[in-house]
C-alpha cells in the first residue's frame, strides 16, 4: 500500500497540483472534494502523507474549509 | 407576501437598496400565514421562489435563507410562460419596471393565491390507496410530491377553475407529506428498529391517515401529471423537496455531505451505522447496501460519484448565485463554479473506474456480492443522473 501510494499515486497528484492552491488551479472545484477525502483517509488512517509535504499542505488547505469541518466534524 | 412583510429602502454602508425585505422576515411570514409548517419548510418554499425568479437577493448572491439578508420581489409573474394563466394575472398585464410598487402588489396577491392552490392541490391528490409495505409508502410519497409542484400552479389553477374542488383545511396536506418523510427517515435510520413491524406500522399509519383524507378524490383519480416547462427548465417536484442523504459519519459518504455544504444545498442527513447497511429496510433504499444513498423528491440516488454529479447539476440550477451571472430571464448557466474542467472529470473518473472494476470483478468472493448486480445498479444510477 505504501509503495503503491509513494510511487504511483503521490507523483501523479503532485504533478497535477504543481504550485497551485487546488488540483485544478487557483479555484476550488468538486474534484478537490473527491481527491481531498481520499487524501484525508490516507493521512489520518494510514499516515501516508508524512513524506509528501506538498500534498499535506494541500490537505490542510482543504481541511480549513468550513464545509469540510461541518461534514467531518469529530473526525479530524 | 409583499404586504405582509416590511418592504423598504435599506442602506448597507454607502449603498442603498430600494424596496427590499429581510430573508428571515419572509420565512416568519410564510410560517405565520401557514404556508409552511416549519421554518425549514418555509426556506425550501423560498428557495423555490428564488429559483423560479419571483424573489431575488439584492446582489444575486444567495438563495433564500433564514438570515438577515436582503431580497427584492422581481416583477416576474407566475405562469406567464406556462400554458394556463390565472385571471388575476391577465388583469394586470402592465409590465412595470423592477421594484415598482404596483408590480409587487400584484405579485403578492398572485403568490399568495398560488401558495394556497399548491396546498389544496396537494391535499386533493395526496396519496394513492394505502398499503402496508415500505416501498408502497415511498411510491405514495413520490406521487404526492410530483403533484405538489410549485411551478405548475398556473396550469393547476386553470384546471381547478373548470372542475371545482373543495377547499381543504389549511396545511393538512403538508402535515401528511412531513409525516411520511418522517416514516421514510425512520426506515432509513432504523433508529429504534427492534422489529421491522414497528416500521411497517409507522409507514402504513402515515399512508393510511393520508389516504383517509384523500379517499374522496381517490375514486376520481387525476391523470398522470406532466410537469410544465418554464423558462426552458422543466419544473419538478424536487424544487421544493429536501435532499435526503443516508450517511455513515467519517465514511466515504462524507464526500457527498462536504460537497452539499460547499454548494449550500439544503440536506437532511439520516445517520447510519455499518451494521445497518445490509438490513432489508435499507436495501429497499439502496440495493447495493452501501452509503452514500440519497433521495431527492422522487429520485433515488446511489453511488457517491453519481450523487456528486447530480448535486453539481442541481446546484447550478438551484442557486441564485449562478443565475445572477447570466442576463435576467435567460436560462440558468449549465455549470456551477465548482464543476471541474472536463479533462479532470474524465481522467479522474477513468482512474477511479479501473480500480473499481479490478476490485469488483477480481475479488468478488472477497467482497461477497455479485458484480453483475452491483454494476447493473451502478450504471443505472449513473443513467438517472
Amino acid at each position: 500500500m505504501t509503495t503503491w501510494f509513494n510511487h504511483v499515486v503521490a507523483p501523479v497528484l503532485q504533478q497535477h497540483l504543481g504550485d497551485s492552491e487546488y488540483i485544478n488551479g487557483p479555484n476550488f472545484t468538486a474534484t478537490d472534494v473527491y481527491v481531498g477525502f481520499s487524501l484525508f483517509v490516507a493521512e489520518t488512517q494510514l499516515g501516508l502523507l508524512e513524506t509528501h509535504k506538498q500534498l499535506k499542505a494541500y490537505l490542510h488547505r482543504l481541511m480549513a474549509r468550513p464545509a469540510f469541518q461541518a461534514a467531518l466534524k469529530g473526525w479530524q | 407576501m409583499a404586504t405582509g412583510i416590511s418592504v423598504k429602502d435599506r442602506r448597507y454602508f454607502l449603498t442603498v437598496y430600494n424596496n427590499c425585505f429581510v430573508g428571515s422576515d419572509a420565512v416568519t411570514w410564510l410560517v405565520q400565514n401557514t404556508h409552511a409548517q416549519s421554518r425549514k419548510e418555509a426556506v425550501l418554499l423560498g428557495r423555490a421562489m428564488v429559483k423560479w425568479g419571483f424573489i431575488r437577493h439584492v446582489e444575486g448572491d444567495h438563495t433564500l435563507k433564514d438570515m438577515t439578508l436582503w431580497y427584492h420581489f422581481t416583477n416576474k409573474k407566475l405562469g406567464a410562460s406556462a400554458a394556463g394563466i390565472s385571471p388575476t394575472e391577465t388583469a394586470s398585464t402592465a409590465n412595470n419596471g423592477s421594484s415598482n410598487s404596483s408590480s409587487t402588489a400584484s405579485l403578492s396577491s398572485i403568490s399568495t393565491s398560488n401558495l394556497n392552490t399548491l396546498r389544496s392541490r396537494a391535499s386533493m391528490v395526496s396519496f394513492a390507496p394505502s398499503s402496508s409495505s415500505n416501498s408502497a409508502s415511498l411510491n405514495n410519497l413520490s406521487s404526492s410530491l410530483s403533484m405538489s409542484n410549485l411551478a405548475s400552479l398556473a396550469s393547476m389553477a386553470a384546471r381547478s377553475a373548470s372542475q371545482p374542488i373543495q377547499t381543504p383545511a389549511r396545511m393538512t396536506p403538508s402535515a401528511e407529506v412531513v409525516s411520511s418523510y418522517r416514516a421514510l427517515a425512520q426506515v432509513g435510520a432504523m433508529q429504534q428498529s427492534k422489529s421491522t413491524n414497528d416500521l411497517h406500522a409507522a409507514a402504513a399509519g402515515a399512508a393510511a391517515s393520508a389516504s383517509a383524507s384523500a379517499s374522496a378524490s381517490a375514486s376520481t383519480s387525476t391523470p398522470r401529471f406532466v410537469p410544465p416547462v418554464i423558462g426552458g427548465v422543466t419544473a419538478t417536484s424536487r424544487d421544493i423537496a429536501p435532499f435526503l442523504l443516508w450517511h455513515i459519519p467519517g465514511s466515504r459518504s462524507s464526500r457527498v455531505l462536504w460537497l452539499a455544504y460547499e454548494l449550500d444545498v439544503a440536506v437532511e442527513v439520516t445517520p447510519m451505522k455499518p451494521e445497518h447497511l445490509k438490513r432489508p429496510e435499507y436495501l429497499a433504499i439502496n440495493p447495493n447496501g452501501s452509503v452514500p444513498a440519497a433521495r431527492h423528491g422522487d429520485l433515488p440516488l446511489w453511488e457517491g460519484g453519481a450523487i456528486m454529479e447530480y448535486l453539481l447539476k442541481f446546484a447550478a440550477l438551484d442557486s441564485a448565485k449562478f443565475e445572477s451571472k447570466s442576463t435576467p430571464g435567460a436560462p440558468p448557466s449549465p455549470a456551477s463554479p465548482l464543476q471541474p474542467p472536463e479533462w479532470t472529470q474524465v481522467n479522474w473518473a477513468r482512474h477511479q473506474m479501473y480500480s473499481y472494476w479490478s476490485i469488483v470483478t477480481l475479488d468478488e468472493k472477497l467482497f461477497g456480492f455479485g458484480s453483475s448486480r452491483l454494476t447493473n445498479s451502478t450504471s443505472a444510477s449513473y443513467a438517472l443522473v
